[in-house]
């Protein structure tokens, strides 16, 4: 959607963009995913990207752009994919009692979808720390021996994580 | 003079929210001091700004409760980009999963999961509470804490709770645990605290107990030794204390149990389902077994009855008679 106060030469770029670059995108995903609804949508959603960024690519380098940028979507999608999958394996398992509603369903897919992201940007060592002390209920001793740091390190990890989990969650 | 308070009340947000998140590492840690969660409370209590912002440390808590353990393990490790090549290649596949999962509402499954304090199946957790009184959960249990100036109020959501008072030196508050099926407050005690579907059984190992129903028609002092399940709208008759408490020692008794019971007590600890044939529901069960190892107790359940285990998944088991 045009933002009315957009000026006018940047729609005319973005105009020129998207009709010479999405055929060959479309087509270009649609090899990779081999489902043409969803090469679609990530199509749509690239050149989304491309009009909320205020980047615009020189057109010789219009192709490498679009595609490094589709191909980020598709990451995204596979990992939600996965979670998604591994969420739902995870209901199967409960008692029917135990199964939550679809509305809490929804919402604890997304903190999942959420928390994934915020832990994909963490380093490594921070991104375990906070693991093992949210969801295997480690106390920060136990997890200072068994990662060889000191307690001290894994309050400054904590400290880093929970402070993203604020920012993104 | 608007200006400099409206940017001095900014300044004191974000220090306040730097404030919040060393609290919320400190009570993270497992190992809380009763003055640290005293000291933390009365930073709570120091202003509305201060619970404002602790409000958003809840949110965040909030939805790290509903991620389950299982599913966020597929997070924990970064792809290499090599790997990611590949699977995007294999993304075709991936995008024709997902179906239909099979649904049940249960209308206190949010409050579960929003609880102060959760435990998963399988865990036990200890926790010290702000007025020294400790607090050990078993298997599955879901609390909220509620102390405010009049009394001490823990909500059983789900699960079981065994509780060992301190007295309240200050200020002499009761320290009472809700369920949607009544109270039960403590006079000066241990006491073990189980929901179940119907009732809520509550077994005095110290002190007493004062039981009322949900609709505070019905009350009863229990003294220690007994138990007795709560009602919405009435109290069992008291009785003398079986092996309520085992599991704080992490041990399942059984003396002469029916195996169907058995059963369905060993699957709180167990994360999918215990299914079995009516034919051995009635078999009689004896003995001490371990928690939280469900699969040695199965496997011990074999030498002492003519039983066969199928396990369809590490998730799904069923008892047949051999």
């Amino acid at each position: 959607m045009p933002d009315p106060g957009m000026h006018h030469g940047v729609q005319q770029q973005l105009h020129h963009l998207y009709s010479h670059h999405h055929g060959w995108l479309n087509a270009w995903l649609r090899k990779k995913l081999s489902c043409q609804h969803t090469a679609a949508d990530l199509a749509q959603d690239t050149f989304l990207r491309v009009i909320i960024s205020d980047r615009r690519p020189l057109p010789e380098q219009a192709r490498a752009y679009l595609t490094q940028i589709a191909k980020g979507l598709m990451i995204d999608l596979y990992r939600r994919q996965r979670l998604e999958l591994a969420y739902h394996e995870w209901l199967l398992h409960l008692s029917p009692v135990e199964v939550p509603s679809p509305e809490q369903q929804a919402v604890a897919l997304q903190s999942l979808i959420q928390l994934d992201k915020v832990l994909d940007q963490l380093p490594a060592k921070v991104r375990e720390t906070f693991i093992l002390s949210r969801f295997e209920q480690l106390t920060y001793s136990q997890i200072a021996k068994r990662q060889g740091i000191s307690v001290g390190a894994v309050r400054k990890y904590m400290l880093k994580a929970t402070q993203a989990c604020l920012e993104m969650l | 003079m608007n200006q400099p308070q409206a940017i001095s009340t900014a300044v004191d947000y974000v220090s306040l929210q730097q404030e919040a998140l060393e609290w919320q590492v400190m009570l993270w840690s497992g190992e809380v001091t009763t003055e640290q969660q005293h000291a933390f409370e009365g930073w709570l209590s120091r202003s509305t700004l201060h619970q404002q912002v602790w409000s958003e440390m809840k949110t965040v808590q909030q939805k790290l409760q509903l991620v389950p353990q299982t599913s966020i393990v597929l997070a924990r490790d970064k792809l290499p980009s090599a790997k990611r090549r590949r699977l995007l290649q294999m993304l075709g596949l991936a995008a024709v999963t997902g179906g239909a999962v099979p649904v049940l509402r249960q209308s206190e499954a949010w409050q579960t999961l929003a609880a102060d304090y959760r435990t998963y199946t399988g865990q036990q957790e200890k926790i010290q509470l702000a007025d020294g009184s400790q607090l050990m959960m078993n298997t599955s249990t879901a609390v909220d804490i509620a102390f405010s100036a009049r009394e001490r109020k823990l909500v059983l959501h789900e699960g079981e709770i065994y509780i060992t008072t301190a007295p309240d030196v200050t200020q002499a508050r009761p320290l009472l645990v809700q369920t949607r099926h009544g109270t039960a407050t403590a006079l000066g005690t241990q006491f073990n605290v189980r929901l179940k579907q119907h009732e809520t059984r509550v077994s005095v190992y110290e002190g007493a107990a004062k039981l009322q129903s949900y609709n505070r028609l019905h009350s009863l002092t229990l003294a220690s030794g007994m138990q007795a399940g709560l009602l919405p709208g009435a109290l069992t008759t008291a009785t003398s204390n079986g092996n309520e408490s085992a599991w704080l020692d992490g041990k399942l008794v059984a003396e002469q149990l029916r195996l169907g019971d058995f059963l369905d007590e060993l699957s709180r600890y167990r994360v999918g389902v215990i299914r079995y044939d009516q034919s051995v529901a009635n078999m009689r069960v004896s003995g001490v077994f371990p928690l939280p190892d469900t699969d040695r107790v199965l496997q011990s359940l074999l030498q002492a009855l003519p039983l066969r285990v199928d396990y369809f998944s590490r998730y799904w088991v069923t008892v047949h008679a051999a």
